[in-house]
C-alpha cells in the first residue's frame, strides 16, 4: 500500500479579470504517493501548472484542502510555509529562476544555510555533492549568466535537493532547454527518482512524461484520468510512448 | 511633434511615481533657493532704502560737544570744515544725548543715543497702527520713548515698558518700535532711541554731571559720486585731512553699517544657498539614477520604437522633456511657495535685523536662478541619455545585452551565521553601480549636516561658546567700581563666597589703527588674552594681538607693524599674534595697559575689575547678591552668562540647522524612496526565486534595508572624509562673518561627527525598509507570469 505524501481535495483557483470570474481549477482531488514519479499533464491552459503551484503553497488556493503529510497547508502563515519549502518542497521552474549575482554554488548553498540545525560544513559538502551528481563541478564557480542553460537548469535541480526535500515539484523543467540538455536533466530526475525521490512535475511533452510511474490528465481545471506505468526503463521508450499516446488519444488530447 | 508628445505622455504616465519625486525634489529646491535669495536681496535692498529714507549718509559721526569745547570746536566748525574736504558732497549735523539706560530693571552696559527728529534731523520709520510712518510726521509725546525693533530680542521689550536714564530721574515710557538701519541690529552695541523733541530740548536744556549724560553734536557727511574711495578709504582719508575722529565719540560709515545690519541675514541665506547647491547635486544624482533605471527596463520598447522609425534624437527629446517638465513643474510650484516663507522669516528676523525687508519675492533673480538650475539638469539629463542613440534597434530589443558577460570583480563570501548581511553585502557589491546614487546622496548631505552640525555645535546649546568669542580674555564676571572705596569689601564678599584665584583690570573702548577707529581691549595682565590661537600674547608695551578677519582686511600679519593714534598721538606696534573676538565683527584688538600707557601717556582711570574664582557655582548668586547689595551708581556688575541678544542668534541658528535636517530628512526619504523602487523592480524575481526556496518576506525586507544601512554606512565614512578635509574651511568661512576666525580642528567634534552619520544611517534604513515592505507582498507567481 503506497503511503500518500500530498493530498488535495475540492481544490478551486479562480482569476477575476476585469469583473469576469475564470475557474482555472474546479473542485480537483488528487493524491500524490510517497517515492513517485507523479507527472500532471494538459494542453496549454488547461491550469497544470496552476495545480502545481496551488499542490505546493506556492499561489493561494481559492477554496478546497492541500494537506502534506497530513498537515494542512492553505491555512499556514508565510514564515510557516517558508519552513516546508526550507525543509520538505524542492521546486523546479521552467525558466531557470537563478539569483544572478550568487554563482552556481551558493545558489544551491544559501537555501540550505536556512536550515540552522545543519552546520555549515555539511551544507557545503552536500552542496558540492549534489552540483557533482548534476554534473556543474567544473562551473559551480560560475555566475549564472556565465553558464549554459543546461548547466543553470541542472545546478537548479540540485538546489532544488539542497534541503533533502520529501517531495520534489518541477514546473516544465526543460520547457526552456534544447534536445541535448533537456535529456540530461530527465536522466538526473530519474536518477534521483531511482534514489527514493518523490517527484511531481507538470508537462504537456510525452517524450518528458514517459518518465513517470503514474500521468494524470488534466483538462478545464478537472483530472479526467489516470494512467499507471511500470518503473522506466530505456529499452521500452517507445512502447511507453505509444501506450501514453493511446492514452491520451482517449482523453481527447 | 505628435509622436514625441505621445511618447512623453506615455513615459510620464509609465514612471508616475518617479516624476512625483522629482517635481517634490525641485519643488523643495525652487522654495529654499528662492527663499534664500529673495531674504537677502529685499533685506539688503530695504537697508539702502531705508539708510537713505531716514537721511543717513556715508559717514555718520557722534561727538561729545564737551570734548568739542575743550578742543575750541563746535558741531558747527566741525561740519564746516569737513565740508571743505576732498570728496565730500554735503554735511549736515544735529544734536543728540549720548546716555546710559537702564531698560525696565536691566542695566544696559552699551552707550544709548537719544534722537529727536526736530534736533537730530534724522527721519526714521516709526511703528503706528498697523504701519511704519516717517518719524517727521509723528508726534512722539513727553515722555515717551521708541525702541528699535531689536529690543524686543534683546530685552523683550514691549510697549508701556520703562527706560531711566541712568543717573537721572528721567523715566520714559515704551511707546512703540522703529526701523533702525544705522545701528539697529541685535548684533551692534550703540542703540538709538527716539524721543520727542519737547523733551529732547528739555534734557539739552539740563545741566548734567559729567559722565553718563552727554550732550552729542552729530554730523552726517555724504562722499560726492566721483570719489574714486570706498567708504573704508574715504573715512580715513577724510580723517587724515580734518582729525575729526580724534573728536569722535562714534563713527560710523555706511557699508560698516551695512555689513553688520546685514551680517547674520548673509550668513543665514549663504548658509541656505550652499544647501541649495547641495541638494541641487542630489537631484542631478537621483536624475541620473532615474535615467539608468529607465533605459534598463525600457530598452526592449526603445529597439521597437527604432525599427518603427523612430530617431534616436527623436526618443532622446521624448525622455528628455519628460524630466524637464518634471522639474520645470516642481520649481514652477516650489518658487511662488516661498512667498508665504519669505514673510515668515522677516516676521522671525525682524528684531534680529532690525529693517523691514519686503515680503514680496525677488521674482527676476529667483527665476533666473531656477531657469539656471532647470537647463543643467536638462544638461545633464542629454548627457546622460545620448547612449540612446547609440544602440540599435537588434540590440536593444536584446535588452542591450553585451555578447560577453564579465563577473563583478568584487565578491564577498555567504556565511550561514549573519546570512541576511552577507547576502545584502553580495546583492550591494555586485550590483555597485546601482547604489552609487543613494551612497554619493549619502556623502553629500552626512557633510553638510557635519558642517551645519558643527557650527551649532561650536555655538553651543545656550550659545555659551558664542558668549566666549565676545569675552577676549578669561574671567568669570567683571566689576566697575564707580565708587572705590566700596572695593575691599565686594572683594572680601567674592573671597569667602567662591575665592578669588586671579584679578586683574581692563577696558574696553576705541583706538585708530590705521587710521580707522577701532575695537580695543587693553588688560594689565596680557596673559589673560586666552583666545590667542597663533602668535603670543602681546607682552610689551609695543606689541599687540589682533583679529585675523581685521588683520587680512588691512593686509598685514603677525610680525607686522600697525599705527595706533589716540587724541593726536601716534606709535608703531608689532602684531605678536591672532585672538579670537566677536565685538565689533572681528574689527578688533587688544593690548597691555604698558602699551595704552606708551601711546597716550596714562592709564585710564575707570577699568573694569576682572575676577576669576576657584568655586563657578557661585558666580550667578554672587553677582545677583551684589546687584542687589549695591546701587548701579556705586558698583557694576556683569557676570558671563549669555546676553539677551546672543539669544535670537543662537535660537536662529539652531532653528536653521533643525530646518536644514528637516529638509535633508525629506530629501533621503524622496531620493531614497526612488532608488528603493527601481531597485525593487529590478530585483523582483530575485525576490521570487528567494522566497521560493525559503526566504521569509520579513528576511529579505531586512536584507534590502540592510543594504541601504551599508550604502549609508559607505556615504557616512565618504561624507566624514570630506568633513574632516574642508570642515575648516567651510565652518571658518561661515564663522568669520561674525567675526570668529581660526579655531581650527575644534569644529569637528565627536558629536558633529556621530550625529549626522546616524540620522541618515537611521533614516535610510527606515525609509528603505518602509519601501521594502513590497518584498513581503511579493507572490511567487511573479516567477510563473516572468
Amino acid at each position: 500500500m503506497k503511503q500518500t505524501i500530498l493530498e488535495a481535495k475540492g481544490l478551486c483557483k479562480s482569476f477575476a479579470n476585469n469583473g469576469l470570474q475564470n475557474h482555472v481549477l474546479d473542485h480537483v482531488d488528487i493524491e500524490i504517493y510517497e517515492g513517485d514519479f507523479t507527472v500532471i499533464m494538459g494542453s496549454s491552459g488547461s491550469g497544470k501548472s496552476t495545480l502545481l503551484y496551488c499542490l505546493s503553497g506556492m499561489d493561494h488556493v481559492t477554496s478546497g484542502s492541500v494537506k502534506y503529510r497530513g498537515a494542512e497547508l492553505t491555512r499556514l502563515r508565510e514564515k510557516e510555509m517558508a519552513v516546508y519549502r526550507q525543509r520538505e518542497f524542492g521546486f523546479v521552474f521552467q525558466q531557470v529562476h537563478l539569483v544572478s549575482n550568487l554563482t552556481l554554488f551558493e545558489n544551491v548553498v544559501v537555501p540550505g544555510f536556512l536550515n540552522k540545525e545543519k552546520r555549515t560544513e555539511q551544507i557545503r559538502e552536500r552542496a558540492c555533492d549534489l552540483l557533482a551528481q548534476v554534473n556543474v563541478t567544473e562551473a559551480k564557480d560560475r555566475l549564472p549568466a556565465q553558464v549554459s542553460g543546461g548547466e543553470a537548469q541542472r545546478a537548479a535541480i540540485a538546489r532544488a535537493l539542497i534541503g533533502e526535500p520529501g517531495l520534489l515539484f518541477a514546473d516544465e523543467p526543460t520547457g526552456a532547454l534544447n534536445r541535448k540538455n533537456t535529456e540530461d536533466v530527465l536522466a538526473l530526475l530519474t536518477a534521483f527518482h531511482v534514489g527514493g525521490q518523490s517527484i511531481l512535475m507538470v508537462t504537456h511533452d510525452i517524450h518528458v512524461a514517459l518518465r513517470a510511474g503514474r500521468i494524470l490528465y488534466l483538462d478545464d481545471g478537472v483530472i479526467r484520468g489516470e494512467l499507471t506505468l511500470p518503473p522506466f526503463a530505456e529499452d521500452e521508450i517507445k512502447s511507453r510512448e505509444k501506450q501514453i499516446s493511446a492514452w491520451l488519444s482517449s482523453m481527447d488530447w | 511633434m505628435r509622436e514625441i508628445v505621445s511618447l512623453v505622455r506615455a513615459g510620464i504616465r509609465r514612471a508616475r511615481r518617479e516624476f512625483t519625486g522629482i517635481v517634490l525634489l525641485t519643488l523643495m529646491l525652487g522654495m529654499i533657493l528662492s527663499l534664500s535669495l529673495t531674504v537677502n536681496q529685499k533685506t539688503e535692498q530695504r537697508h539702502m532704502q531705508a539708510f537713505r529714507e531716514a537721511g543717513l549718509k556715508t559717514i555718520t559721526a557722534g561727538f561729545s560737544e564737551n570734548g568739542l569745547a575743550a578742543a575750541g570746536l563746535t558741531t558747527e566748525k566741525l561740519a564746516e570744515r569737513l565740508a571743505k574736504a576732498k570728496y565730500v558732497e554735503a554735511v549736515e549735523h544735529g544734536t543728540a544725548m549720548s546716555v546710559y539706560i537702564d531698560y525696565g530693571e536691566q542695566e544696559i552696559t552699551n552707550r544709548v543715543l537719544l534722537v529727536s527728529a526736530e534736533q537730530t534731523k534724522l527721519n526714521y520709520r516709526v511703528e503706528q497702527g498697523a504701519g511704519r510712518q516717517p518719524l517727521f510726521e509723528v508726534k512722539i509725546g513727553e515722555g515717551e520713548i521708541y525702541v528699535p525693533y531689536s529690543y524686543q530680542a534683546l530685552w523683550s521689550a514691549e510697549i508701556g515698558d520703562s527706560v531711566t536714564l541712568r543717573g537721572t530721574d528721567e523715566t520714559f515710557r515704551v511707546a512703540g518700535f522703529f526701523e533702525d538701519p544705522l545701528m539697529g541690529g541685535a548684533m551692534m552695541g550703540v542703540k538709538t532711541l527716539l524721543i520727542g523733541d519737547a523733551d529732547m530740548k528739555r534734557l539739552r536744556e539740563s545741566e548734567w554731571p559729567e559722565g553718563e549724560v552727554e550732550k552729542y553734536g552729530m554730523v552726517f557727511v555724504e562722499k560726492s559720486e566721483d570719489c574714486p574711495w570706498n567708504d573704508a578709504v574715504f573715512e580715513r582719508r577724510l580723517n587724515e585731512e580734518t582729525g575729526f575722529e580724534d573728536y569722535a565719540g562714534m563713527t560710523l560709515t555706511e557699508s560698516q553699517s551695512r555689513n553688520y545690519m546685514l551680517l547674520m541675514t548673509k550668513m543665514f541665506t549663504g548658509i541656505l544657498a550652499v544647501f541649495a547647491g547641495i541638494l541641487s547635486l542630489v537631484i542631478l544624482v537621483v536624475i541620473g539614477h532615474s535615467i539608468t533605471g529607465s533605459l534598463e527596463t525600457e530598452y526592449v520598447n526603445l529597439g521597437i520604437l527604432k525599427a518603427l522609425g523612430f530617431t534616436g534624437g527623436k526618443l532622446t527629446a521624448g525622455m528628455l522633456m519628460q524630466y524637464v517638465i518634471a522639474a520645470s513643474a516642481g520649481a514652477a510650484v516650489g518658487v511662488p511657495l516661498a512667498i508665504p516663507l519669505v514673510g515668515l522669516v522677516n516676521r522671525i528676523t525682524l528684531p534680529m535685523t532690525c529693517l523691514v525687508a519686503a515680503d514680496d519675492l525677488s521674482w527676476g533673480p529667483c527665476l533666473l536662478s531656477a531657469a539656471g538650475i532647470l537647463l543643467f539638469i536638462a544638461l545633464y539629463t542629454a548627457l546622460k541619455l545620448r547612449k540612446i542613440k547609440a544602440v540599435t534597434p537588434l540590440r536593444a530589443i536584446s535588452e542591450g545585452r553585451e555578447d560577453v558577460y564579465f563577473a563583478s570583480r568584487l565578491q564577498t563570501g555567504i556565511y550561514q551565521r549573519g546570512l541576511d548581511f552577507w547576502l545584502a553585502l553580495r546583492q550591494l557589491v555586485s550590483g555597485g553601480k546601482q547604489y552609487l546614487g543613494a551612497g554619493v546622496i549619502a556623502v553629500l548631505l552626512v557633510f553638510f549636516l557635519s558642517v551645519t552640525t558643527e557650527i551649532n555645535d561650536w555655538i553651543g546649546s545656550d550659545g555659551e561658546r558664542l558668549q566666549d568669542m565676545f569675552c577676549c580674555n578669561s574671567r568669570d564676571f567683571d566689576i566697575m567700581y564707580h565708587d572705590g572705596t566700596l572695593r575691599p569689601a565686594i572683594e572680601a564678599l567674592i573671597e569667602e563666597r567662591a575665592h578669588i584665584t586671579a584679578s586683574y583690570r581692563s577696558i574696553q573702548g576705541y583706538i585708530m589703527l590705521n587710521g580707522s577707529q577701532t575695537m580695543a581691549c587693553v588688560s594689565e595682565d596680557p596673559e589673560t588674552y586666552t583666545m590667542i590661537y597663533e602668535g603670543r600674547t602681546c607682552r610689551y608695551d609695543n606689541e599687540i594681538i589682533i583679529n585675523q578677519f581685521l588683520a587680512e582686511e588691512l593686509g598685514v600679519g603677525i610680525g607686522d607693524s600697525v599705527e595706533l593714534s589716540q587724541e593726536g598721538k601716534k606709535e608703531d606696534f608689532l602684531i605678536t599674534g591672532y585672538f579670537e573676538w566677536g565685538n565689533d565683527t572681528g574689527n578688533n584688538f587688544a593690548m597691555n595697559t604698558a602699551g595704552c600707557e606708551r601711546l597716550t601717556g596714562n592709564i585710564p582711570e575707570q577699568m573694569w575689575y576682572n575676577y576669576e574664582v576657584e568655586n563657578k557655582d557661585a558666580v550667578a548668586a554672587l553677582v545677583e547678591e551684589i546687584q542687589e547689595t549695591y546701587d548701579a551708581s556705586e558698583v557694576e556688575i556683569s557676570d558671563r552668562s549669555i546676553f539677551d541678544g546672543m539669544k535670537i542668534i543662537v535660537d536662529v541658528v539652531h532653528g536653521i540647522v533643525g530646518l536644514i535636517y528637516v529638509i535633508a530628512a525629506v530629501f533621503v526619504v524622496v531620493a531614497v524612496s526612488l532608488v528603493c523602487g527601481r531597485m525593487f523592480r529590478r530585483e523582483q524575481r530575485n525576490y521570487g526565486i528567494f522566497k521560493a526556496v525559503g526566504f521569509t518576506g520579513e528576511a529579505l525586507r531586512r536584507q534590502f534595508a540592510l543594504r541601504f544601512l551599508c550604502v549609508s554606512l559607505l556615504g557616512c565614512v565618504g561624507g566624514e572624509v570630506l568633513n574632516v578635509l574642508l570642515a575648516e574651511t567651510c565652518a571658518g568661512i561661515m564663522l568669520s562673518m561674525i567675526g570668529c576666525t581660526g579655531v581650527g580642528e575644534q569644529y569637528v567634534s565627536t558629536f558633529s561627527v556621530v550625529f549626522p552619520c546616524v540620522f541618515l544611517c537611521v533614516l535610510f534604513y527606515l525609509v528603505s525598509f518602509v519601501n521594502a515592505a513590497k518584498t513581503k507582498r511579493t507572490e511567487l507567481t511573479v516567477l510563473i507570469t516572468q
